[in-house]
This record gives C-alpha cells, structure tokens and sequence, in this order.
C-alpha cells in the first residue's frame, strides 16, 4: 500500500482547518494513485475526538502517537517523533500544513531525512503514468507558477498554503481505523522551551469568511474601516485589508490578504480603495466573486473585478448598507 | 561570541515583470538587492556585534554577482563576509542549499572557533520558502527559533526571545547554539554610518568553492537537490467584467450593484444577500 | 576622520569626468552619490556626443559599444514640425556615422553605470546612497562636506559640485544668490516604450547597430515653446518633451497631457503603433534652459561647479551631457594645475572660466543666448508656424490640376494674412539674431 501521510495540526483541543484541507485533498490523490490509502497523523494527547474526525474527513487510518510530552507544539520533539514515524512506515508522499509552525516543522523533518521538500504549495496532482506528485507553486511574488517533482526521495514532501484546498464536509459514516502508536520520546537536550504563549488579541475569521469586505490606502484611516465592518457584519462576513492599510497601522496584520497575508476564497470579495498590486490580487483571485470600488478607473483591481464601481468608497459603501438594510426592513414587514 | 549570518541575494520583486507576449519573467534590467528579511537578520547581528562583541560572518552561497550583497552587509560594521561560489553548487534546491551552507559554517568554525548563533531571514522573497533556516539548524544539529520578533535577553548559554505562530506568540527558552530565523517586527535596519559604508565599499569577501569547504559535489547544487521545477508558467490572468458605474450618486451605484450581484447564482451561499432573492430565510 | 584630496558631490557624467581626471593625476577622490546608484535617477532623452568621452576613456567607442552601454549609434537626425496631422520634415542621414560614430543614444541608467565602473577602476571611491547635505567651514573657507549619514563628515582640499540642475549646494557655496527661476528650467518628461529590436529596423529603416533621432515641434505642444523628442534605443524607443516651467504654470497643463498630445498625434502614433501602451518607464526631470545669462559664479575658495548645476546645456542642440563631462573635465584640469602651484584659491581656480571660453561650451552658448528668449517671447514661432508650414507643404505638393504660379500666389497670400510679409520677415532677422 502506498500510503500518503497528512499531519493534523492540532490547536489545543482542535484541528486548524488546512488540516482538513490537506485531508480532502489527499483523498483525491489517493483516488488517482493505485492502492493506496491516506493516513492522517495526530500527535499528542487527549485527541480522540480529532482522531475521529480525521477519518470522517477522509483519512483511511489515524496514526495517533499518543504521548503527555506532545500536546504542545515543541519543533525538536515533532520533528524526531515525525522522522522516526517516516522511518518506520515509510510514506509516498508527506503533506504538511503552510502554517508558520509547519513550515518549520517540515524544513527540519525533510532535512533530516534528506528529502525534497516544496513549500507553501497551492496544486498537487498525481502524474498517472510516473505515479509522482506534481507540486504546484507560486514565486516571484506571486507571478510565476513553479511545477516542482520529486521522482527519486521520498516521501515526497510539501507544505501546502492554508485556505486553498477545499475540505470535505465530515461524514460520521466513514470507515476508518485508528492506531495509536506506542511512542516513548527519547532523553533529549532540552533545545527550546515554551515560557508563556500569548494570544493574539484580534481573532479574525477572515481565511473561512463567505464574504470579505477588505480596504486599503483608500479607506483613509481607522475610522473608515467602521464602515467596512458595518457592511461586513451586515453581509455576515469579515473584514480584510491590503497591506499598505496594515502598514500603514490602520488595522492589524491579522486582516491582511494576499501573498504575505492570507489566501482567501470567499463567495463574495468586496475591494474598496484597493488598487489592486499582484501581490494583493494572488490573494484574493480564487473567490466566486471580485467587486471593486475605486475613485480610479484605470486601478488594476478593475481587470480582476467581476463588478466595478468607479467612485468614493466612503459614499458608495454606507449607499450600499442602506440600501441592504431598508431591503431587510421591508422584507420582514 | 561567534555569529554567522545567511543571507541571500534576491531580485527585488517589487520590479519583476511579465512580458505578456511571450508569457515570461522578464529579469533583465531588475535591480539585485539583499533580501528584506535578511536585513533584519544583519541588524541583530550589528547589534550583537555592539552588545556582546560579538564576531560576525556573513555568508551567502550564490553567483559571483552576490559578492555585491556581501559588501552591503558589510556596512552593517560586521567582519568579514564569505561568498559559497561554485559551478557545483548552482542549481540547489533547499535541501542542497543548507548542505552547502552548512559546510561553509564549517569552515568559518575552523577558523575564528564554535558558532553560537545563526542567524536567516524568515524567507526570500523570490523562492519563498522559508526552508533554509530551519535546515541549517537541522544539519547543525542546532536549536531553531524560527519567526523571532523580539528578544529579551541573550545570556551565555540561552537566549529568551519571543517568536510568532500562526495562533499567536509565544516566549521561549532557546539553547545555545541556536539558528533564529527573524521577521521584520524584530527591529529597523540601519542607515549605515560613513565609514562603516567606506569599508563596506572597499572590502572584498572571501570567497571559496567546493574544495575549500570539502564539499560533496553529489550532495551539493543539481546532484544534491531531490526536487525538480519540471514547468514553470504565467498564470492565467483573472478575466474582469464591465465597470457598471461611473461616477454615479452614491444610491444609484449601490443599487446598480445589488442589481448585478443577483445575477449570480452563488450569491445564495450568503446568509446576509438572500433578500436580494426574495429568500426570506 | 575621514579624509579625500577632493570630493565629488554627484555622479552624473559632470562629476564622473571631473573624477576620473582627478584620479588620473593621482588625487585620492571621492564621489558622493546619492542615488541607489550612479545613474539611478537621472534621466536624458538620450543622445551622447562622442567626443568629450574619448578625450577621458581610452578606446571609448569600442568600450561603449562592446560592454553595451550604449543602445544605437546615430546615423540620421531629424527635424519633424508637426502640423494638424500632417507633419513637414527635414532630415539628415549619414552611413559613414556607423563606422566613425558622432553621437549614441543612451539609457541614462545603463551609461552612468558604464562610466562609473571605468572611474572606480581608475581608483576613484563612488560612495552612494548617500547624500551631501552641507560643507564643513574654516575660516571662511570649505574644508569639507557633511553627508546624510551618521558620522557623515569627509574633510578634503577641495569640492566640485556636480550636482545637476537643482544648485542647492551651489547656493551654499554662496555661488549662486537665489534658486533657478521658472523661466530657467523646463519640465520634461519621458516615457520609454518597449519596441522589439528588428520591428525598430524596419519602422526606422536602420540595422541593429544603427539609430534614428527625431526632435518635435508643433501641434502637440499646445503653442508652448517646448521640444518633443523620439529616439530608437536597441529594443525601446524614448519619447519624450520638455517645456518651460512657467509656461506649465501659466497654463495650468500637466506634462504627461502633452506627452500623451505627442504620442497620439496621427503621425507619431503611427510610428510607435500598437506599441503605444508598452511603457516600461515613466521619468521626469528638470532640464536647464537658462543658457548664458543663468550661469552661476562657476568658481570659489576650493570649490568649482560643474554639468547641469553650471546651468551649461545647449537646448536647442540638446546638448547637455557633453558639455557636462567636458566641463567636469576642465573643473578638474583646473584643479589639478592649482593643487600643483600649491594654491587652492578663487585666484588660481579662475583660470576655469578661461578654460571654457576657450572650449565650444561658452561659446556655443554665447551664440545662442538671444535665442530661447526670442523664441519665447515671440509666441508664432511656436503657435504658428508649424501648422502654417504644413498647410503650405500641402497645398505645394497637392496637385489637383492649378497652375503653379497660382500655387504660389496662394501662398504667399496665406502668408501674408497669417504673418503679414513685414512680420515674417521680421521673423527672419530675429531668428538669425538669435543664432548668430
Ligand atoms: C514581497 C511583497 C509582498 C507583498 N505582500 C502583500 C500582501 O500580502 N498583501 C497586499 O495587499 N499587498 C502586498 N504587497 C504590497 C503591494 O505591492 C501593494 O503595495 C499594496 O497591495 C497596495 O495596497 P493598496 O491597494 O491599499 O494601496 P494603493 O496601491 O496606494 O492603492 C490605494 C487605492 O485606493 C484608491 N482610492 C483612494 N481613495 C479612494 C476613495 N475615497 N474611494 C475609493 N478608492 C479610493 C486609489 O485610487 C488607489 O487605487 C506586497 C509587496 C511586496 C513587495
Ligand atoms: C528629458 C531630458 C532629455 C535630455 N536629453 C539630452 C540629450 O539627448 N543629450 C544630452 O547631451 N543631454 C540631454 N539632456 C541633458 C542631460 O541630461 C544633462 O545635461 C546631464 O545629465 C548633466 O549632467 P550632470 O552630471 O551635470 O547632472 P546629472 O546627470 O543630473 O547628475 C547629477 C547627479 O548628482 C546627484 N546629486 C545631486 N545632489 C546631490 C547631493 N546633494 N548629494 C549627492 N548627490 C547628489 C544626482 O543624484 C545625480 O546623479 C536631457 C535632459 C533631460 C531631462
Ligand atoms: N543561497 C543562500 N545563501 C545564504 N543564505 C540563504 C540562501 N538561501 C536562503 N538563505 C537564508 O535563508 C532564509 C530563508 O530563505 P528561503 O528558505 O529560501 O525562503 C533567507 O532569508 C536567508 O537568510
């Protein structure tokens, strides 16, 4: 059996959703690679519940090593654990989360077995005559595709960027088995050691968000993110922002969409007084529908937008929540 | 205490084009500069040069052209610079690349004595992978501190610094030795003082191919890289539709948009537009 | 304490020159730059005269063209007034101008580099990104500069100020009492247009190695007293005009609209075509206008000024750049003969100006100093003329069947009511006044 291997990053109790992601699309290349099967690795304790999950999303066995010294995410511990497990079972093919924390984890899990490693991928498909992964990348700033393959070493590994592949919803009838992997974590130097997590004090659901409302240069300062915020919670989605208003400290990078930010495919992109650099656009390109509202018609943001506005986005936004709002009232009288 | 830095010479990207004729990258033209991220990286190196006299190399593995990088970060006041620069090296992947690098490590220990500090970028703007960092600590057999936005205290033997993570920060204990990737939260490079530019300007690297660091050449470059770019393209760009108002009262151009907006049909996936489809739900 | 024989304050061709003469005579020199580097941000239509480079450069043509630095050498020159659609041209072309070039056309941030390299190897210290910002004083006399860096300050035996046309360290040095005036300067613009290599051969009828300059005036500029200009680069043309500040401020009109005039006028954008759109840059920059009577107090204590910041540009032969490294050639002659009498004075430093007079620059100067102002206050050279000629060239070469001695009676009577024969050859005599 080929077995094509899905770390479950785990926050406390709970799987982050490019978790999920990497699952569902593991599921579709394990249609395209002949017997083969897709294992979903879960490491730490008290996980159960994620375990059970991972099979309901498409994973066909949980390798779960269940151990006290694994509930946080500590780099040198996952990364031996990972590479002993890699040893033992030898994968096909190892897909990893392009979270900060996966990205580090994969550099040094790769390294160790020296192996290729493509990161923050954002298309994988199998190859059917050669059997290899295809892995499918954005450089230069988001303006170049890369293919990259790794017919010789395995397993062959990536890191694949969050928000991109879409997950399966979770069917409570799925089959699958779970082995909980007797793991005892060797006397080791102690090479880092958590002191305290902080939080981040802005949560933002904008990477899973139906509908994104996002500003730039052109909102013009903090305050007009209020209106943007009102029309997103209207629409029951989030707000997000270019990086020009995050560096320009009218919101925190939490919002912020495109390459250094988050990839985003909402149903419904609103873009106001954003001109629309590629480094923006490669973030947002994939939602179902670009609107753009821009005092400058010739801005680029118009050649990606479905719909545009060419006009204030200070009058034209709050014209739209009233609107949206009087259509609610009549509509409930 | 001995400091290396990596740093990596990158084409500033703000400025690469598309020839959308022939669908290439166009890269002629566009100007070389150190990559934004290492900047950072230098600077604490700068610092710690201040700090804890601490003596600092600068590494890069790359083509002869990236001897123009190492004299820039020369002006940081750092000591000296080395250039990894060899026929048997070009063509690495990340997995190459950290072997290369560490090897040059290597040898600047047989020099100036045990390194106690590297020092990356989090990633380069142009491969973007942020791999680097992390592969060095690994081949060193070093700890990794990867994303580090602050440190608060460097002592002889740890260092407590604060990195990010996708959920949030985190402070922790790091052994020396260590790599630390670093972000631009971190600090604001320097604008070089005169004479520390004036040296920077005069100086020449060192440089050294495979043999004066022993390299394997299977491991190094094309022979040491697992991972093949088997196709590069352009991507397709996003086709825009119509500006469907111009100029328009705020009322008329807001209700234009709701006119639109119903034409599409995924509009009913959101709870918040379904009056626009007389879905009372 | 950081220490030169002489500083250098920019690294256009004025102060390149000035710096490798001095290097060539031994002097430790600095050049403070305070682009990303030399070249960065200046900007040219882009013809290069030869000659004053291979007076500097050992083998210049051959080194020019083999290390690229140069995009076409010029074998035609053109003069195109542009009437209401039509245009009247002359021309020259000379084959011969490919074996022994005359001029190059040139992309500023290609040539600077080129030259900046061949004066680092001559042993001259180009420091950039960093930008003088004041001299240190003793005595009443400069000792050194202050950069915009921390522990800025280099000392030296004396300054050349090439710093183009903004003269705000000239200002400092007390060699020029106030800023440049808007009559004294002109706007221009410039935008350079991708054009691939042999689509340029064929539109322009040239080989790859051989280019084509165009200087414009008419329609497009709105009956302000400006120049157009379009010039073949390898792969790209320049397109570009200058006009005069206070005619832009008069005006209320931005630059960018009459460069759009030019390029939508019907006979250029038929030259340029479907690669209209293709503009791989967009550059402004001023250009000095004020010829003779702008130019500064070109010497002091320990100090002489040189290029753009002397204000020596010849604009109606768009001649800047040489007149450049020629003077910055001179300043550092001039230097040179002072540092060996041992005197760094006003007194031995005054033998630059004679060094000018001597050379074409302040003579072709002198020449063309009653010009600029004839032309500008004489608006029908300008609002006039090229569309009067035009119509007349339309209607000399129409033939539909009157005789030509009618021809020329219609002529001379379209003359006559839109100048008036006195006007016309009033005209005349001030044009001549003006270049004589
Ligand atoms: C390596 C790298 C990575 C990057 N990563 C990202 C990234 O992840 N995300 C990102 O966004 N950027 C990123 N950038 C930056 C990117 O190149 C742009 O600089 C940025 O996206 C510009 O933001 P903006 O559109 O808000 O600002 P601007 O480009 O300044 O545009 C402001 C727009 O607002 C319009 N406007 C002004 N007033 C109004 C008004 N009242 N009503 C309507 N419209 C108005 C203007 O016409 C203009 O089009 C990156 C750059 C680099 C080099
Ligand atoms: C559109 C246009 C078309 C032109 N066409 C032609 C042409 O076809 N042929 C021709 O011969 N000439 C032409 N010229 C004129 C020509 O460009 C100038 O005459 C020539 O560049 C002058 O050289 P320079 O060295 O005096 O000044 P510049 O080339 O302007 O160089 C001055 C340098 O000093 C630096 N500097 C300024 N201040 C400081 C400071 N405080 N500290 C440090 N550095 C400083 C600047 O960054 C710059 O690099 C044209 C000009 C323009 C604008
Ligand atoms: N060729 C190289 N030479 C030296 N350092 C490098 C090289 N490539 C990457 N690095 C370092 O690794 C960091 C991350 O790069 P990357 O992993 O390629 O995104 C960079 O910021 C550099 O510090």
């Amino acid at each position: 059996m080929r077995k094509i291997f899905v770390f479950v990053e785990r926050v406390d109790g709970e799987a982050h959703p490019v978790s999920w992601e990497l699952l569902g699309k593991a599921r579709e290349l394990a249609n395209n690679l002949e017997e083969s099967e897709v294992w979903a690795i879960v490491l730490g304790k008290e996980c159960e519940n994620v375990c059970k999950e991972a099979i309901s999303r498409g994973a066909d066995k949980v390798l779960y090593v269940k151990n006290d010294q694994l509930v946080e995410y500590v780099n040198y511990k996952y990364k031996k654990v990972l590479v002993d497990i890699v040893r033992k079972y030898e994968p096909e093919i190892f897909l990893i989360g392009a979270t900060l924390e996966g990205r580090e984890l994969a550099g040094m899990v790769a390294t160790e077995l020296e192996t290729g490693l493509t990161a923050d991928c954002t298309g994988l498909d199998i190859l059917p005559d050669k059997k290899l992964l295809a892995m499918t990348r954005p450089t230069f700033g988001g303006n170049l595709m890369a293919t990259i393959m790794c017919p010789e070493h395995r397993p062959q590994m990536a890191t694949v960027r969050p928000g991109v592949m879409r997950e399966l919803p979770p069917d409570p009838n799925r089959k699958g088995e779970v082995i909980v992997e007797e793991y005892s974590i060797p006397e080791m130097e102690k090479f880092i050691e958590i002191l305290e997590a902080v939080p981040l004090s802005v949560k933002s659901n904008l990477a899973y968000a139906p509908v994104v409302v996002a500003g730039g240069k052109g909102v013009g300062g903090p305050e007009g993110f209020e209106k943007l915020r009102e029309l997103a919670n209207l629409l029951g989605g989030e707000i997000g922002a270019s990086r020009a208003a995050v560096k320009a400290g009218w919101i925190s990078d939490e919002y912020q969409v495109g390459q250094t930010g988050k990839t985003i495919h909402p149903v419904l992109y609103i873009a106001c007084g954003i001109s629309g650099a590629i480094q923006h656009v490669v973030g947002i390109k994939e939602s179902e529908i670009i609107v753009a509202i821009n005092t400058d018609e010739n801005a680029p943001i118009f050649d990606v937008a479905d719909i545009g506005i060419v006009g204030d986005l200070h009058a034209v936004v709050p014209a739209i929540t009233s609107k949206l709002k009087a259509m609610k009232g009549e509509v409930r009288k | 205490m001995n400091v290396v830095v990596l740093i990596k010479q990158v084409p500033d990207t703000t400025n690469v084009r598309i020839d959308r004729k022939t669908n290439n990258l166009v890269r002629e033209g566009v100007p070389s500069v150190i990559n934004p991220d290492c900047m950072h990286a230098l600077e604490l190196a700068a610092q710690l040069k201040e700090k804890h006299n601490a003596t600092v190399y600068v590494i890069t593995m790359g083509p002869p052209q990236a001897i123009n990088a190492l004299k820039d970060a020369i002006s940081f006041g750092l000591d000296e610079a080395v250039l990894l620069s060899d026929r048997a090296f070009a063509g690495a992947d990340t997995l190459a690349t950290t072997y290369t690098l560490y090897k040059g490590i290597k040898k600047i220990e047989e020099k100036i004595g045990k390194i106690d500090i590297v020092l990356a970028g989090r990633q380069a703007a142009d491969g973007d992978t942020g791999q680097v960092g992390p592969g060095v600590a690994t081949r060193l057999g070093y700890s990794l501190a990867a994303y580090v936005t602050s440190i608060e205290k460097i002592e002889k033997d740890e260092i407590i610094l604060t990195r990010r993570l996708d959920r949030g920060y985190e402070k922790v204990r790091v052994k020396i030795p260590c790599v630390l990737t670093v972000t631009p939260e971190l600090n604001e490079p320097r604008y070089a003082s005169l004479p520390n530019l004036i040296r920077s300007l005069r100086y020449q690297p060192i440089v050294w191919n495979k043999d004066d660091i022993n390299a394997d050449p299977k491991k190094a470059g094309f022979f040491g890289s697992p991972t093949r770019v088997v196709n590069t393209n352009i991507p397709p760009a996003r086709k825009g539709g119509d500006i469907i108002s111009k100029n328009e009262s705020p009322e008329i151009a807001a209700q234009k948009l709701l006119d639109e907006l119903k034409k599409f049909e995924s509009i009913r996936l959101i709870e918040g537009l379904r009056v626009l489809v007389g879905d009372k739900k | 304490m950081i220490k030169f024989d002489v500083v250098v304050i920019g690294g256009g061709p004025a102060g390149l020159s000035a710096a490798l003469t001095l290097a060539k005579s031994g002097m430790e020199v600095a050049v403070v730059e305070k682009g990303e580097y030399a070249g960065s941000k200046n900007v040219m239509g882009g013809v290069l005269y030869t000659h004053p480079l291979l007076e500097i450069v050992d083998n210049a043509v051959e080194r020019m063209v083999n290390e690229k630095a140069v995009e076409r050498s010029v074998i035609e020159q053109n003069m195109f007034l542009l009437g209401n659609g039509s245009v009247l041209k002359v021309g020259h072309r000379n084959p011969e101008w490919k074996n022994t070039p005359n001029a190059f056309t040139v992309l500023r941030a290609k040539f600077d580099q080129w030259f900046a390299k061949i004066v680092e190897e001559a042993g001259v210290l180009i420091i950039t990104k960093t930008k003088v910002e004041d001299f240190i004083w003793e005595n009443g006399k400069i000792k050194g500069v202050i950069t915009s860096r921390p522990e800025g300050e280099i000392y030296c035996k004396a300054v050349i100020i090439a710093e183009g046309v903004n003269p705000i360290l000239t200002m400092k040095a007390g060699l020029r009492k106030e800023d440049i005036k808007p009559n004294m300067a002109a706007v221009a613009v410039k935008e350079v247009i991708d054009m691939p290599e042999d689509i340029i051969n064929t539109a322009f009828n040239v080989d790859s190695k051989s280019g084509v300059t165009y200087e414009i005036l008419g329609e497009w500029s709105e009956g302000m007293f400006g120049m157009g200009f379009l010039y073949t680069n390898k792969d790209s043309i320049s397109i570009g005009c200058g006009v005069l500040i206070e005619e832009l401020k008069h005006r209320n009109i931005k630059p960018y609209q009459l460069l759009d005039n030019l390029k939508n006028h019907p006979i250029i954008s038929d030259i340029i075509g479907e690669y209209k759109n293709n503009v791989k840059e967009y550059l402004a920059h001023l250009i000095p206008e004020g010829g003779y009577y702008s130019i500064p107090q070109l010497y002091g204590d320990n100090v002489l000024v040189c290029g753009d910041a002397a204000m020596l540009v010849n604009s109606i032969h768009r001649e800047g750049s040489n007149h450049a490294i020629t003077s910055g050639r001179l300043a550092a002659e001039t230097l040179v003969d002072a540092f060996n009498k041992g005197e760094i004075s006003k007194k031995t430093l005054k033998s630059y100006v004679e060094r000018l007079k001597e050379s074409f620059i302040l003579k072709d100067l002198e020449k063309y100093k009653d010009l600029m102002p004839t032309m500008e206050k004489n608006q029908h050279f300008i609002e006039l003329y090229p569309s009067l000629f035009n119509r007349l060239a339309t209607r000399f070469l129409t033939v539909d069947g009157t005789p030509k001695t009618d021809v020329e009676w219609q002529i001379i009577d379209s003359l006559r009511n839109e100048r008036g024969l006195i006007g016309l050859g009033m005209d005349a005599l001030k044009l001549w006044k003006g270049v004589r």
